[in-house]
């Protein structure tokens, strides 16, 4: 499994870190896009924008307020640079209680070069044709099914 | 790979700056110090000694061209699962020092 995994003590209470990353407006600030829309709940939809108009969708797996939140990027195609592929990962955000404020423990993973180790796979790990209009996604989970 | 060669890998990519300069030169064919500090909130001279530590850990090699070394990845040590983890990596470094801005300025 390659892994990310990030550690950091905030000196605000819990909720407020909560807050911070499961409300749209207070997460776009600090994720890095415009625009965020979130469906707080297992299986809900997350849109991030960013700034130059490149959308990525995410869907929520995990939700246990005010402690942690899962979800799952969706694997996407960049069309305006030339095809480039990114593969989907989960992100986990764990929020603990501790001695002046709240530790936020981060870990985003993925399989190991999932789509390199199975060049001839399953339809869904190969690229999808570039698209200026969004539909990368909704491409790869049709075929997932 | 070598593993003795992966340890040192992950080690120089341990750091959050060293992952910017390894970010910023997967986006470019080469880089200066000079142009690499003109991007980051760091000397010029601690650029140069994070040059040499990637240099050492064979992530990045350095060319003298005119006045400066211009440095470029070689990708030869650097999996495509290590790049991805410089990548991810650095994008969670900045959303969480600017998490931690937005924290501070509402407590």
């Amino acid at each position: 499994m390659d892994k990310v995994e990030r550690v950091e003590v905030f000196a605000v209470p819990r909720e407020q870190v909560w807050r911070a990353i499961t409300q749209p407006e207070h997460l776009s600030e600090w994720f890095g896009a415009t625009a965020v829309e979130l469906e707080l709940r297992p299986g809900g939809r997350v849109v991030f924008r960013d700034a130059r108009g490149l959308v990525r969708r995410a869907l929520v797996e995990v939700v246990e307020p005010p402690a942690r939140l899962v979800f799952r990027w969706l694997p996407f195609v960049v069309s305006s640079d030339g095809h480039r592929w990114v593969p989907g990962t989960t992100v986990e955000l764990v929020l603990e209680e501790v001695a002046g404020g709240t530790r936020l423990t981060v870990v985003e993973s993925r399989l190991p070069a999932f789509h390199e180790t199975t060049p001839a796979g399953p339809v869904f790990l190969q690229p999808a044709p570039p698209d200026p209009h969004d539909a990368p996604p909704r491409v790869f989970l049709e075929r997932r099914r | 790979m070598r593993p003795d060669r992966s340890g040192a890998v992950f080690s120089a990519l341990a750091d959050p700056t060293r992952r910017q300069v390894v970010r910023w030169l997967s986006e470019r064919d080469s880089m200066t110090a000079t142009e690499l500090s003109a991007r980051l909130p760091v000397t010029r001279q601690a650029i140069a000694k994070h040059l040499s530590a990637l240099e050492e850990a064979g992530l990045v090699s350095g060319e003298r061209m005119g006045r400066e070394n211009r440095y470029r990845l070689t990708p030869a040590p650097m999996t495509e699962a290590m790049s991805w983890m410089a990548s991810v990596g650095s994008d969670w470094d900045d959303r969480l020092s600017r998490l931690r801005r937005q924290l501070d300025d509402k407590s």
